[in-house]
């Protein structure tokens, strides 16, 4: 992706770009030590207009604005059936939780020695290992994480 | 044209039957020696050749990969995977270097992880497979044919015919029992029917081997550390783990290591007979046992003393590029010298038990590999005494295709130091080509070897 120009870096910021090309963008200003740059200048920029529009802002807001008004009969009511999708949907996430098996979150560690095991012994000649005494020695912690292989000999 | 052709059949079936008939032969006459054809890849520097052996020796690591595989084509040209290079190398009948093809990227024809390669296909098409399961077809001098890729791991292959490859595959698979919340993970083996020009594969066996989150020849309890393979062989992976072995005429055999046993299967996967392998494997003596132990504790005293001289890593400086960081940033990483060290300290204080001769598996496997000639006969490798080894002998057994023993017998190799191992030692129309060690040189000793097996 080519670098990008001042305009390109504030259409970013101000998330007027085609949402599809937003996460490319992204990918490429956070590797490309140009564009951060640009970035970073765009975003302090922006805060010092946002700081004056704000002082300005703190005007308008002594000018009193009328209450606005709005028939009575135009407001919505919240009644009792606009209420049971969500009771229905409150009901169902109580009962999965109230009866799932597990409740602690499930580990995800694959085997990682195992495959290490595997690999190690994988189409090596086993006679001469033993001859070698060659193994391999892994340390790991308690979740299974490898520490450190080790081949003997 | 005809006669001329029928007289090449006649000739090739001939050849054939005698390269098979001296074979079981020479089996059966006594100790099987391997003589080096002294003017095979006369023509190669070998020094040249493989400049890089001194850099792709691994010591202390986990050396994941076999650099070096070779496999032979019907006209005795000799494939070689250089896999550091990512680069396949084609050796000619008389041995000598031709060329090589395959580079590292991601284009068809090139190779995006190492490379092995696996087989000739039809005896047109050699291929080649990664750790991904991309199988990548070359016609023989070296032009891109076709991929595959497939959705498993991948271990062994045997074209058979038509087009047809036999191999077999693994995956993890991944199980929880109802209300438990530790999953268990389970090696599921299969074996599958590929055809290179339709594409088409089809699972003919499968099954599950033991799950392999309990592994008991590791040292773990619940304490802060897990020490896995502190023992020597047999370990799960080698006295378990079965072996299977592709035949060239569609069937497969299955060998339990832990009792010999062997189950031959047709070519739709169903079982059709059976054998016990003439083995009385080796006892584990105490004196294993205790050698075992002062390996395992010297090698966790060198991981110490080599921690302790590393870098102090346990807090980084994120730099700039790192997703999600900012550069400039202190993290600390994991594992740093001091976990190294402290789990290293702890397993020391848990190997005690290691002295123990019934700490062990009674005996070692039944084999240590097998190799299958190109008649599909089986050679399997027994485990050595380790008096032997100055003998340089290895003791094999021999098995046509069927279970019938045919001879009991041993390889002798002066000259060279050999790995009895499928992907370095190949048995072709009565020839072993090998990847094998000089012994006595004062150089670099690596090279391809083609011997005669005579007694």
């Amino acid at each position: 992706m080519k670098c990008l120009s001042r305009i390109e870096i504030q259409e970013f910021l101000d998330k007027e770009i085609e949402p599809s090309l937003m996460a490319g963008i992204s990918d490429h200003i956070e590797r490309c030590e140009n564009c951060s740059k640009l970035l970073g200048q765009a975003v302090a920029d922006k805060a010092l207009i946002e700081n004056v529009i704000g002082k300005s802002g703190t005007m308008e807001d002594n000018i009193p604005v009328p209450e606005f008004v709005q028939p009575v009969l135009y407001k919505k009511r919240i009644t009792f059936y606009r209420v049971i999708p969500f009771l229905v949907a409150a009901s169902i996430i109580g009962i999965i939780f109230l009866f799932r098996s597990d409740k602690t979150p499930v580990m995800e560690n694959i085997p990682e020695a195992e495959i290490l095991l595997y690999e190690y012994y994988d189409g090596k000649d086993l006679n001469k290992m033993w001859h070698e005494k060659s193994q391999i020695i892994i340390l790991q912690d308690e979740k299974g994480n490898v520490i450190q292989s080790i081949i003997t000999n | 044209m005809k006669r001329t052709s029928l007289f090449i059949l006649i000739l090739t079936i001939t050849e054939g039957m005698v390269f098979s008939q001296k074979l079981l032969d020479i089996y059966k006459n006594g100790p099987v020696k391997l003589v080096p054809e002294t003017s095979y890849g006369s023509k190669n520097n070998w020094t040249t050749l493989f400049n890089l052996y001194y850099d792709t020796i691994k010591k202390d690591v986990a050396s994941r990969w076999n650099d070096k595989k070779i496999i032979i084509a019907p006209d005795g040209s000799v494939f070689m995977n250089h896999m550091n290079r990512h680069e396949i190398w084609k050796f000619g009948p008389d041995g000598t270097f031709l060329k090589k093809f395959g580079t590292k990227g991601g284009k068809a024809n090139q190779f995006p992880m190492l490379p092995t390669v696996q087989g000739v296909v039809d005896g047109k098409y050699v291929f080649t497979d990664d750790v991904n399961a991309r199988l990548k077809f070359f016609d023989m001098d070296g032009n891109y044919f076709k991929s595959i890729t497939l959705k498993y791991m991948t271990r062994k292959f045997q074209p058979t015919t038509n087009g047809d490859i036999l191999l077999t595959g693994w995956v993890l698979w991944r199980t929880q029992e109802p209300r438990s919340n530790t999953p268990k993970y389970n090696n599921r083996t299969i074996v599958v029917r590929l055809n290179l020009y339709s594409g088409d594969e089809k699972i003919i066996y499968s099954a599950f081997e033991n799950d392999m989150t309990s592994l008991k020849d590791s040292i773990h309890d619940n304490s802060t550390v897990g020490l896995i393979g502190g023992k020597y062989l047999p370990s799960y992976m080698t006295l378990k783990r079965p072996e299977i072995v592709l035949l060239p005429d569609g069937r497969f055999m299955i060998l339990d290591r832990t009792f010999g046993k062997v189950d031959i299967y047709d070519k739709t996967g169903k079982r059709s007979g059976g054998f016990q392998l003439d083995i009385t494997p080796l006892k584990i003596t105490e004196q294993d046992a205790l050698e075992n132990y002062e390996s395992v504790r010297q090698t966790l005293l060198k991981s110490i003393k080599r921690a302790e001289a590393m870098p102090d890593t346990s807090v980084k400086k994120v730099s700039k590029g790192e997703r999600g960081t900012t550069p400039g940033t202190m993290i600390s990483t994991y594992p740093n010298k001091y976990e190294i060290i402290s789990r290293a300290q702890d397993a020391l204080t848990k190997i005690e038990r290691l002295k123990d001769v019934n700490y062990y598996f009674p005996h070692l496997p039944y084999f240590s590999n097998i190799i299958s000639d190109d008649e599909g006969n089986l050679l399997v490798f027994e485990y050595t005494n380790r008096d032997e080894k100055n003998g340089n002998i290895f003791n094999v057994i021999a098995y046509d295709n069927n279970g019938r023993k045919l001879a009991r017998t041993s390889f002798i190799c002066e000259d060279y130091d050999l790995s009895f191992s499928e992907s370095t030692f190949v048995i072709s129309k009565g020839y072993v080509y090998a990847i094998a060690k000089l012994k006595n040189t004062t150089g670099m000793p690596l090279r391809l070897v083609k011997f005669k097996i005579t007694n």
